[in-house]
């Protein structure tokens, strides 16, 4: 229990800096956003009332505090363009995104951890070869160029998959109640569109996957490799236990929290790639929002999602040093 | 191998026969084990003795195809009157041989699967040999009597603990009952007890032994210390650069029959003389200490703790004369090699006051801190990881020199290196090497070597026999001895064994725990020990 709260502490902690990094974010930001905001037409006087408005006129620190409070209430400030609220963009916008960061973890998961124990398992031989190879090949490929290899070929082409969108055209009036598709296909028991959403993700998921599939295979392979090694594999052996039984029982356990710290990193490293497959799947989502924001320069809205990335990225990692207590109920990570 | 055909005689059944077996690396074909003969008889205690790369753990682990990285090449090997490999294939797999055979292994600290309870791993033992479900009450309640067969205390509590929890010795015991639950009717020990304290070492072999006996097993013994084996085993093979070189019984030696290398595992460190009393330089009580320590305490953050030992001082009290020889003598964990660190101002005490030629250590001014330096050398145990691989021989040292004696010309520098490579017993050729291309005991040679480069008042000596083999020991002891006739210099040597300690030191401090239980000359402490633990060690060496 201790180690959860410390877990815990250290993880509000993390959110605190994480406020101040963005605020600060928005303080070093050049330009006046009192000028920026009122346009190249207004008046001194327009730009004065803006700056009272905006709170900008008060000191740094009192600054801070608004910025924070406001945060607990869940006001992101307002976008300096559209003039919403950035928290009704992000409920929009964050959705598509995490789906997308979801399905692409699942993808990347399914393939780095069996693919990484088998490899140790035969290391040296041939298939241990051949998944290497595809390793280096993987954290070789630039993500946007897998994004437009496969869209062209599987995509276009092959006319497998659909190449771009979150739905296909006859559901376009579609509008479920969290903004994740597959979520809300099952909610409202709508198989079709369940798996037409589906569809839709796996060109992107997967593009946007196989980098990060490539490193955590890697990682998976060596730790998975250190841990076949130990004597205690040995001794299983001795106890004539099968080799799925070492695998799984024995030599899993052990050697996978490497690869669990990593894949938490890479949730949010994912989430801040989404970009490149989203601009060239033309789907919605936080990583085009962010672009779009960052060219207008509306910093509320970059700080906001900043701050949105950042939370899940804390998130993950809770969550796998949860798993990581879990898998290791000795908490070996006390020395 | 006449001892061979005499128990054939005996009519005693064979339960593992091999001729002519060869085994090499996958890496390299070429066999490591060469043309290897020799049979177990039922019931018998086989001990396999060599040095560190005679290939004993390729061999015995080979067999049985669990050595991962081995290579079969020729030979048969049967298994209680059934072929497990014919002409150099394996004829029946691992798996069906693996209920059979009990292994215990030479590591305790990486045997035990450390995210498993211990119960549930010997649990896991029972139901693959037996079938008894992991979770049934019958399954739990065999745990408990095997836990308390091996001398693991209260089995229920132990149950449900994880392998960290429990010290080397122990967690040897726990890989004992994992072989015994599964009723092998052969058990292979490889080194099971080189990783363990002397005293742990003895209660450790004793259990096996006295187990094995009980239910008639087989044993199959493995090890570097002949005088253990010979103290337990019915037999004994040696084993040379991948042969079998001798087979004999250890209670009717031959002496003339035995193979002069043989002769060598024997004498051990019998032979070498030890350092007389005229050498041993006279304490005059007058002198000045060159050392002195006073209530000297060191503790860590609980964190460091690690193994079960508890590496904290607490009141060191120490003197030690020029050119005297002080042995500190203890078990793993007892705090010797912390000490060190802190004479040598490796590490900082907590508290305690520390004096070097009458002056206080802690307030020494740079130029005294770099004269210190230079007076106080260390040899580390690991002389590999001493040397920096990248150097040769003559960057090694003369690094040394360029630090502490910068005035030397570079001729002058150059002969003073071939000087001291010639005291430790090399020669000059020696600078243009490199570390890898030395043996073990040369690479010690090269240390002790630089080390004395810089005309120390004092070297401080980390272990460093413990990582050669019994023959290079007695070599290395040997330089020191003449070293110490040589130069008039004070050492410091630290370890575990006693036999070492006679031979060199002039006294010797007692560690237990973090504190000195015992000291004074070395022939009245080791002869007449006063302390309970001083005995416990006497008694631990075979």
């Amino acid at each position: 229990m201790h180690y959860f709260f410390q877990r815990f502490v250290f993880s509000l902690l993390s959110l605190f800096i994480l406020t101040l990094i963005t605020f600060l974010l928005s303080q070093v930001v050049p330009g006046d956003p009192a000028i920026v905001a009122a346009g190249p037409n207004a008046g001194a006087e327009k730009i004065e009332l803006l700056r009272s408005e905006m709170g900008l006129d008060k000191p740094l620190t009192q600054q801070f505090l608004i910025y924070v409070g406001k945060l607990a209430q869940g006001d992101l400030g307002k976008s300096w363009f559209t003039h919403q609220p950035i928290l009704e963009d992000l409920i929009r916008e964050l959705p598509p995104s995490l789906e997308l960061v979801i399905i692409a973890m699942i993808i990347n998961l399914m393939i780095s951890l069996p693919l990484g124990l088998w490899s140790a398992r035969y290391n040296d031989t041939r298939f241990d070869s051949s998944v290497r190879l595809f390793a280096m090949i993987g954290a070789g490929l630039p993500i946007f160029w897998t994004a437009l290899i496969l869209q062209n070929v599987i995509g276009g082409e092959l006319q497998l998959l659909p190449i771009a969108g979150r739905l296909s055209f006859e559901y376009r009036a579609f509008e479920g109640h969290t903004g994740f598709f597959l979520l809300d296909g099952l909610i409202l028991g709508r198989p079709d569109i369940f798996f037409d959403a589906l569809k839709h993700l796996i060109l992107p998921a997967f593009s946007l996957s196989l980098l990060f599939t490539a490193v955590g295979l890697r990682i998976t392979r060596t730790a998975m490799i250190s841990e076949f090694q130990k004597d205690y594999v040995l001794l299983a052996r001795t106890k004539a236990a099968s080799e799925p039984r070492i695998m799984f029982k024995h030599v899993f356990p052990n050697g996978a929290p490497p690869s669990l710290t990593v894949f938490g990193m890479q949730f949010g490293w994912m989430l801040g790639a989404t970009v490149l497959v989203e601009e060239i799947y033309g789907r919605p989502g936080i990583g085009r929002y962010a672009v779009k924001a960052v060219t207008q320069s509306d910093i509320h809205a970059v700080v906001a999602v900043v701050l949105v990335v950042g939370v899940v990225f804390l998130l993950a990692n809770l969550v796998v040093d949860l798993l990581l207590y879990i898998l290791n109920p000795r908490g070996r990570m006390d020395k | 191998m006449a001892q061979v055909s005499e128990k054939l005689n005996l009519k005693e059944e064979i339960i593992l026969d091999v001729e002519n077996y060869s085994v090499g690396l996958k890496k390299i074909k070429k066999s490591i084990v060469e043309a290897v003969s020799f049979s177990v008889f039922k019931g018998e205690i086989f001990g396999v003795a060599g040095e560190s790369g005679s290939g004993k753990t390729l061999l015995t682990l080979s067999m049985f195809g669990l050595h991962n990285a081995s290579h079969l090449n020729t030979g048969d090997v049967s298994f209680d009157l059934s072929k497990i490999i014919q002409s150099g294939v394996r004829v029946i797999q691992t798996k069906k041989l693996a209920l059979r055979i009990g292994f215990i292994l030479q590591d305790p600290f990486s045997s035990l699967n450390p995210s498993v309870k211990i119960g549930k791993q010997i649990g896991e033992a029972i139901y693959l040999a037996q079938g008894k479900k992991p979770k049934s009450i019958e399954n739990r309640s065999l745990v408990y009597k095997l836990l308390s067969e091996v001398g693991i205390p209260d089995p229920e509590n132990s149950y449900e603990q994880y392998p960290d929890q429990f010290s080397g010795g122990m967690r040897q015991r726990i890989v004992i009952a994992i072989a015994l639950s599964q009723d092998p009717d052969l058990l292979i020990a490889d080194e099971p007890t080189t990783a363990l304290d002397a005293s742990t070492q003895r209660k450790i072999i004793d259990l096996i032994i006295d187990r094995s006996r009980q239910r008639g097993l087989t044993v199959i013994l493995v090890s570097h210390n002949i005088a253990l084996l010979q103290a337990t085993a019915d037999r004994i093979a040696v084993m040379k650069s991948g042969k079998v070189i001798d087979i004999f019984d250890p209670k009717k030696i031959k002496l003339n029959e035995l193979n002069s290398y043989t002769k060598v595992l024997f004498d051990g460190l019998k032979n070498v003389k030890k350092r007389s009393r005229t050498e041993q330089k006279q304490q005059d009580a007058s002198s000045l200490p060159l050392i002195e320590m006073k209530n000297i305490q060191k503790s860590f953050a609980s964190r460091i703790l690690q193994r079960g030992g508890n590496f904290s001082l607490s009141n060191i009290n120490l003197e030690i004369f020029p050119g005297e020889v002080v042995g500190f003598l203890g078990e793993s964990g007892s705090g010797k090699s912390t000490l060190a660190s802190i004479i040598t101002k490796l590490s900082i005490p907590n508290g305690g006051s520390y004096s070097y030629k009458g002056q206080n250590v802690f307030s020494f001014k740079k130029s005294e801190i770099k004269q210190f330096k230079s007076d106080v050398q260390m040899v580390f145990q690991d002389p590999y990881g001493s040397l920096n691989p990248r150097y040769n021989i003559r960057n090694a040292i003369s690094e040394a020199l360029l630090i502490h004696k910068p005035d030397l010309s570079k001729p002058s520098r150059e002969e003073r290196i071939i000087q001291l490579l010639t005291d430790v017993g090399l020669d000059g050729s020696a600078m243009e090497k490199f570390p890898h291309e030395f043996s073990g005991g040369q690479r010690q040679r090269i240390a002790i070597a630089r080390a004395m480069s810089v005309d120390p008042e004092m070297l401080v000596c980390d272990e460093p026999l413990s990582s050669l083999d019994v023959s290079t020991q007695a070599q290395i002891l040997g330089l020191f001895s003449n070293l110490l006739k040589l130069k008039k210099i004070a050492m410091i040597f630290i370890t575990h064994d006693i036999k070492v300690a006679q031979i060199l030191c002039d006294r010797v401090y007692i560690l237990s725990n973090g504190q000195i239980v015992e000291q004074g000359k070395t022939q009245q402490v080791l002869t007449s020990p006063r302390h309970n633990y001083t005995s416990k060690l006497i008694e631990a060496v075979y």
